[in-house]
């Protein structure tokens, strides 16, 4: 049974606001997901260890790049908060520090 | 009147050519269509202002090359109405994922899938309602209500492409686009009647599909024939330099042998989770296939079983990385908080439908430092015996058969309080996204629902799925289509 506690840390760290309800619901239901993926411990094979080796690395050289600045207005205009300065174009966030 | 009905692609394409009707003729069908039903499905979030303007395109197009008597040069595709589900860019639209938090967004480029489609001419008309960011099983979890299926209105569509589905069962779109990465194409058109494939992971390119599980997710077509399917696959398959783990499937499927062996996993198919309904009309399809010539052989798979937990495992731990971007700033829905770090937990918080923050705090949960090794570790290493499994069975059979689905369409709500109920939906699809091979539904039969207290009687569809070896769809065509009793 996962805790209570525990479904507070995780909405801490996945930066979701969770109401009082929602944490007990929350915790009903992961706990019965947690326990049917549980079956797994059942699996044989967990001493073959961890299997990241088989991925290749995939990337590919960055050939041909498109004209810097090419796709700035459009991709700017998406953002909720924004603004254009006699400095240039932003994406406006609150003061940090 | 274009008969919509009994309307495929390759018929339309013909009735383009030979003239019987326009491009514009049959988008004005499509819509008058739309408009009749679908305020009672719900199959479309929206449909484009412009598709009559698609419909000039395509018909120029054809004009053309009919007076330069390039006829045989028109794509099968040109002038042919297609549905994109929500989560799948066009430059200059909406697109959403039927998720609050991507309101307002609006696509800056098209999808490498879509972008072939549009260059042979298809005709976009509009997009389709999922569950959101492609997490569920029936639409009921998208921010903008749920797709009702065509043959039974108190119940569910399937999901999460359960618009895409409805729309073509519907003939409100002769053909449509859905992602696939636990189930969400076969298990819709399971519902809904209609054919589904997920093909091999990475035959089409992803660049331009929103990210749910990365390693699973996958394009495919609905169509309501496998030709049609097979025609929009060919369109859209391919290597993409803006998707690193495109492949080329056409190589390995030059010149292969025609399918004899179908493998039939008997250990998988003894619980009692199944309907009664659906295993008479499996046997059934196992009979028809002997009928037409082909052997029958049972196979194990001996790690099957757990498929699903491994895939409630990888797949939040996949979501909880991909929607990570969708913090408030960048694009999308903004909800104000007291200060930067309470903007994210206020927009995500709002913006997040309650499955999502769900499969976001369980992913999150399986990649914690104390769990990783239970859990991620634990879950990847089967996910590799799983792929031997398939290696060994196809080492002996051509294709494998299971039903798509444990049970027909579900009524609205029946499953919405119990996570697990709703997830044992995808058991027979997930392994295929695990291992990458392609898998096609097909409607295999029906269960005729009585009519109770004076409600009409009610027939639901019931698919069945061919799964092939990598690269191997042309498997699933051949059989499709024997199955099915189409002409090539």
């Amino acid at each position: 049974m996962i805790t209570r506690d525990e479904i507070v840390k995780l909405a801490q760290l996945s930066r979701l606001k969770l109401s009082e309800e929602e944490i007990v619901r929350m915790q009903g239901e992961m706990s019965s997901i947690l326990d049917y993926v549980d079956t797994l411990k059942t699996a044989a094979g967990a001493e073959t260890g961890p299997v990241m080796s088989i991925n290749k690395n995939v990337m590919r050289a960055d050939e041909n790049p498109h004209a810097g600045g090419e796709f700035t207005d459009r991709l700017i205009a998406l953002a909720p908060r924004n603004e254009t300065t006699a400095e240039g174009k932003f994406v406006k966030v609150k003061k940090i520090l | 009147m274009i008969d919509l009905k009994n309307l495929t692609i390759k018929k339309a394409h013909d009735a383009l050519v030979k003239g019987d009707f326009t491009a514009r003729d049959l988008a004005q069908a499509y819509l008058d269509a739309i408009k009749a039903k679908d305020g009672d499905i719900h199959a479309y979030l929206e449909v484009y202002d412009d598709v009559l303007a698609q419909a000039d395109e395509a018909d120029k197009k054809i004009a053309a090359a009919k007076k330069s008597g390039a006829s045989s040069s028109i794509h099968m595709l040109a002038g042919i109405p297609i549905a994109l589900k929500d989560n799948m860019l066009l430059e200059g639209k909406r697109a959403g994922s039927a998720s609050k938090i991507l309101e307002g967004y609006v696509a800056p480029y098209t999808a490498t899938a879509v972008h072939k489609l549009r260059e042979v001419g298809a005709v976009f008309l509009g997009r389709t309602n999922m569950d959101e960011f492609a997490m569920g099983g029936s639409t009921e979890n998208s921010a903008y209500g749920v797709t009702k299926n065509p043959y039974d209105l108190s119940r569910v569509s399937g999901g999460s492409s359960g618009g895409s589905a409805a729309a073509v069962a519907g003939d409100m779109a002769l053909a449509s686009l859905g992602s696939d990465t636990g189930g969400s194409i076969r298990q819709p058109a399971s519902h809904c009647g209609v054919i589904g494939l997920k093909p091999t992971y990475g035959s089409i390119s992803r660049h331009g599909l929103m990210a749910m599980g990365s390693s699973l997710d996958i394009i495919g077509p609905f169509g309501k024939t496998v030709t049609d399917a097979e025609i929009l696959f060919d369109a859209m398959k391919g290597v993409d330099r803006y998707d690193s783990t495109s492949i080329d499937v056409a190589s390995a499927q030059k010149g292969a042998k025609q399918p004899k062996v179908i493998g039939v996993p008997r250990d998988f198919l003894k619980g009692d989770g199944i309907d009664p309904a659906v295993m008479k009309t499996f046997e059934d399809a196992i009979t028809r296939f002997k009928s037409l010539g082909y052997e029958i052989r049972d196979i194990e798979l001996p790690n099957i079983e757990y498929s699903l937990a491994v895939y409630y495992v990888l797949m939040p731990a996949e979501v909880s990385t991909n929607l990570a971007r969708f913090d408030g700033v960048k694009y999308g829905f903004h909800k104000d908080g007291k200060d930067s770090i309470d903007d994210y937990f206020e927009t995500r918080g709002a913006g997040f439908g309650h499955e999502a923050r769900r499969r976001i705090m369980l992913g999150a949960y399986v990649l914690s430092s104390g769990y990783y090794d239970a859990y991620y570790n634990k879950a990847s290493t089967v996910r590799e015996l799983l792929k031997k499994d398939f290696a060994n069975a196809f080492a002996s059979v051509d294709a494998i058969i299971t039903p798509t689905s444990p049970s027909p369409a579900f009524k609205m709500g029946e499953k919405t309080a119990d996570p697990v109920a709703m997830y044992l939906e995808d058991i027979f699809t997930v392994t295929a996204n695990l291992v990458g091979v392609p898998a096609m539904s097909i409607p295999a039969g029906f269960k005729a629902i009585p009519g109770e207290g004076g409600a009409e009687a009610k027939k639901l569809p019931i698919g069945l799925q061919i799964i092939a070896d990598n690269r191997r769809e042309d498997v699933l065509f051949a059989l499709g289509k024997k199955f099915l009793g189409e002409v090539e």
